[in-house]
């Protein structure tokens, strides 16, 4: 008896989430950081920031922070961490660590924080990929 | 005992405290907006092919734009989209030319480009495109074909 019940709630429960979860937006990850701008003076042969992505939705999104040169092209860096997921509405702090090119008393980078979708989320032929990038100057101080 | 206890009553009165002078004060609420750009409402689009199988282009047949909005709560924000990356199947083997595009409204307008542009104070609707094209008598073969446009707000 107990278990004619069961089932007879657990179908309609079931096909409820599967109805609910296909009207879901098939919206990809959006992206938010701050700061966007900033200065920073090191007496050290590579220099520290820290940002903070956020995440505007209510859901949950994959993130990924990399760092850029002025022209975009990839700068070796520590960021960590690197490869994360963000919490609806949350942030959290990134370290990112990069030294100065050889001789170089100051450099300039992007800190961009990326959109990664969820494997399978995206059935579209194109995708829209977000990308927030801070831009920071870097000052060597002998 | 009725005067009496009028008296009473009126002595109470008389004695009740009274507050002759009212205090205000101020409550106050304090926010701290950071300087930031925000995308968000990201929804993909997709490619449509020409008939002659040789133009695959969000702008074109079933095609469809994608879009985001974007809200910069200050100046000195741009937006730009990069040249887009072309997942195809391995039986084509033949180049195309691929391009993006974008076009804004809301808090700043800007007509269809690929340009590097100016972001105003508050929230943009974007809308991105890209396409992809064949050159001469080649065509895109049969398989699924995805696109990866990147939008950049910096």
């Amino acid at each position: 008896m107990k278990s004619k019940i069961s089932s007879k709630l657990l179908i309609p429960s079931f096909l409820g989430c599967a109805f609910a979860l296909s009207l879901l937006p098939q919206q990809a990850a959006a992206q938010a950081m701050s700061p966007m701008r900033g200065q920073v003076k090191s007496f050290s042969d590579a220099f520290a920031l820290k940002v903070y992505p956020a995440n505007p939705y209510e859901h949950r999104i994959r993130v990924e922070v990399k760092v850029y040169d002025q022209d975009f092209n990839p700068v070796k860096a520590q960021v960590s961490p690197a490869n994360f997921t963000l919490a609806g509405r949350n942030s959290r702090a990134v370290n990112v660590v990069v030294p100065f090119l050889p001789g170089a008393t100051e450099r300039k980078i992007r800190v961009c924080t990326e959109s990664v979708p969820f494997p399978g989320q995206s059935k579209t032929t194109t995708n829209i990929k977000a990308q927030i990038c801070g831009k920071f100057l870097a000052e060597r101080v002998e | 005992m009725k005067k009496f206890a009028k008296f009473a009553a009126a002595a109470a009165v008389a004695l009740f405290p009274v507050q002759a002078i009212a205090d205000t004060g101020n409550v106050q609420f304090g926010a701290t907006i950071t300087h930031s750009c925000t995308i968000d409402n990201v929804t993909n689009g997709s490619l449509g092919a020409n008939a002659g199988f040789n133009v695959l282009s969000s702008t074109v047949g079933s095609g469809t734009s994608g879009s985001a909005r974007i809200v910069a709560t200050g100046n000195a924000f741009n937006v730009s989209v990069s040249a887009p990356t072309l997942t195809k199947p391995t039986s084509d083997t033949t180049t195309e030319t691929l391009a993006s595009s974008y076009s804004t409204s809301g808090a700043t307008s800007i007509a269809s480009t690929n340009a590097v542009s100016d972001l105003n104070n508050g929230t943009t609707n974007v809308t991105v495109d890209m396409s992809a094209t064949k050159a001469g008598s080649d065509v895109f073969e049969a398989g699924v074909y995805t696109g990866e446009v990147v939008l950049t707000c910096e």
